[in-house]
């Protein structure tokens, strides 16, 4: 599959187990997500939702499998990544420019410091997400959803080709989340492709193309229509009242 | 005030200048990673091995005594996190048990010291409180040097420490992998806990780490206003306290540096603007009162509920 010249998927990851204390978290997960759409990552609560996006990140030691990001036109795309707001530290002394100017960063390399032209193409992001009258803000002053706007904005500024979220409608309004969803098919206009942990089941057919439903294991994966069945609602969140249903 | 026409002094007083700086600027980051305990358990248990560096070499040359702080120092350090990686001990108690034994260990290991027939062992008991005056140029020298390293390693990597301290997850994802940075960063504050433990002493030295940085925090809402006001206040607490040593008889440097950056903190605390108590009772006051006049008096439900 590797080999073919344009290759159309953007995540394959084949055959990966996570574990915490010899738990499985994720077990033998086979998943191959599709460039260029918007993917929702679902599944009740423990089922390795943040753990697969953690592990295609490479953040946390994997037990088995292999993850893969094909080329894009020869080259190696580059990964945004939206945490959990929760993840930083948000009484540190930056201001909410500061932390989009860190989406800079990894193109920016070892030592070299961000120029005025990285500063500039943060703010253009911070544009997008509406947060540009806070720029000057110290982070502690910042709502939950503005909070998610900012590490969106700070993706965003990592021009990347395929950006992992978690749970980026998390603690936000609904007009907070009707804007982040123009701007996610904004990206996808742009032939990004996002995927995206979500929780809200009504939402999924308006917002999402493609849906993978996890628990544990993978129950379904593929396009909204055709997976988002009553079936395999079921059998991905009722295996979650079972406990240690493996 | 002919102390500042001495020579002695000026050399102390330009050691307690520089240690005190580079203890803002490396502090901040260790608060700013709430690693500010990692500087406490080092410096406890750097002091058997400034001893038994004594008792091995019979040389008490700084470098050496500090070389065997080092290692000491380190050893402690990867007990403790090799203790709660691979049992179930949390960090405090990991952290408590370690210091407390390698510091009894140490002062075990002075008493056997103590005891030895000739005097060259006298002035080893300072490292536990510091002794300032005790510094010789070459220390000073030291000391320079090393704060010149540490300086330019914060400067060259700012923008990699800025971003693993506040979303290490983020740092790593960006392509700055945890382990160097986490590495280099926690190496850097020992050394500076090494450098000062003679000046400052074994028991006081974390709060030289930590004070000018929890100070500088309540200042500002910048990274690098917070570490530049951070080596202020560290470099003023050193000189001043290296001042009320000199003129204070008998009074240890470690202790009055320590009292000088306390009462930055304190005042710190109290007057700042924004973070400051004072500055946020007057807001909280201000706000109710201007919910009183709007709201003609009905605002008692709201009492205390100030949002900051």
């Amino acid at each position: 599959m590797n080999n073919s010249a344009e290759n159309e998927y953007a995540v394959e990851v084949s055959r990966l187990t996570v574990a915490y204390d010899s738990k499985p978290v994720l077990s033998n997960v086979d998943l191959e997500l599709p460039r260029g759409m918007l993917t929702a990552v679902m599944g009740p609560n423990g089922a390795g939702k943040t753990t697969l996006i953690k592990a295609m990140l490479g953040l946390i030691p994997t037990v088995n499998g292999k993850i893969s990001f094909p080329e894009i036109k020869g080259k190696k795309p580059c990964i945004g990544y939206v945490p959990q707001s929760e993840s930083a530290d948000w009484d540190f002394p930056v201001s909410v420019l500061d932390v989009v100017t860190m989406g800079c960063y990894g193109r920016l390399g070892w030592i070299k410091r961000p120029r005025r032209e990285d500063r500039e193409f943060a703010m253009e992001c911070l544009k997008k997400t509406g947060m540009e009258d806070y720029a000057d803000r110290q982070i502690s002053r910042l709502s939950g959803g503005q909070q998610q706007r900012t590490f969106l904005a700070r993706a965003l500024a990592q021009k990347a080709d395929i950006y992992l979220m978690d749970e980026p409608f998390k603690g936000v309004d609904n007009a907070t989340e009707r804007s982040i969803i123009d701007l996610l098919k904004e990206l996808r206009s742009e032939g990004k492709t996002v995927v995206a942990v979500h929780h809200d089941l009504s939402t999924v057919s308006d917002y999402f193309d493609w849906v993978t439903l996890i628990n544990i294991k993978v129950v379904a994966s593929g396009e909204v229509r055709k997976v988002f069945t009553d079936e395999n609602l079921t059998r991905t969140y009722r295996a979650a009242n079972v406990g240690n249903f493996i | 005030m002919t102390v500042f026409k001495d020579y002695t002094f000026i050399v102390v007083a330009l050691g307690c200048l520089a240690l005190g700086g580079i203890s803002g600027v490396i502090g901040s980051f260790a608060v700013l990673r709430k690693q500010s305990l990692l500087g406490d358990g080092v410096s406890h248990a750097a002091l058997p091995g400034v001893v038994a560096a004594f008792l091995l070499t019979g040389i008490k040359n700084t470098a050496v005594l500090l070389a065997g702080a080092l290692f000491s120092g380190l050893t402690a350090a990867l007990l403790i996190s090799f203790t709660v990686k691979k049992t179930k001990v949390r960090f405090d108690a990991a952290l408590a048990t370690v210091m407390s034994s390698f510091f009894g260990l140490g002062t075990v290991l002075l008493t056997c010291a103590q005891k030895l027939p000739d005097a060259t062992q006298a002035g080893l008991s300072a490292f536990i409180y510091g002794q300032a005056s005790a510094m010789l140029k070459s220390d000073v020298l030291l000391i320079l040097v090393c704060s010149g390293f540490l300086l330019l390693g914060v400067i060259l990597f700012w923008k990699e420490f800025k971003v693993f301290s506040f979303d290490p997850e983020f740092a790593v994802q960006s392509g700055y992998p945890e382990k160097p940075l986490s590495l280099v960063l926690s190496l850097m504050t020992v050394i500076t806990v090494i450098l000062g433990i003679q000046t400052v002493g074994v028991v006081l030295m974390s709060a030289m780490l930590i004070a000018p940085a929890a100070a500088a925090r309540q200042w500002s809402d910048r990274l690098s206003v917070m570490v530049v006001l951070a080596a202020l206040f560290g470099g003023a607490s050193g000189v001043l306290g290296a001042y009320a040593s000199a003129v204070g008889e008998g009074l240890p440097t470690g202790p009055a540096i320590v009292v000088v950056s306390g009462l930055t903190v304190a005042a710190s605390v109290l007057f700042a603007p924004k973070r400051g108590v004072i500055s946020r009772i007057m807001k909280r006051k201000m706000n109710r009162l201007r919910l009183t006049v709007s709201f003609g008096g009905e605002s008692k439900d709201n009492e205390g509920r100030g949002n900051n």
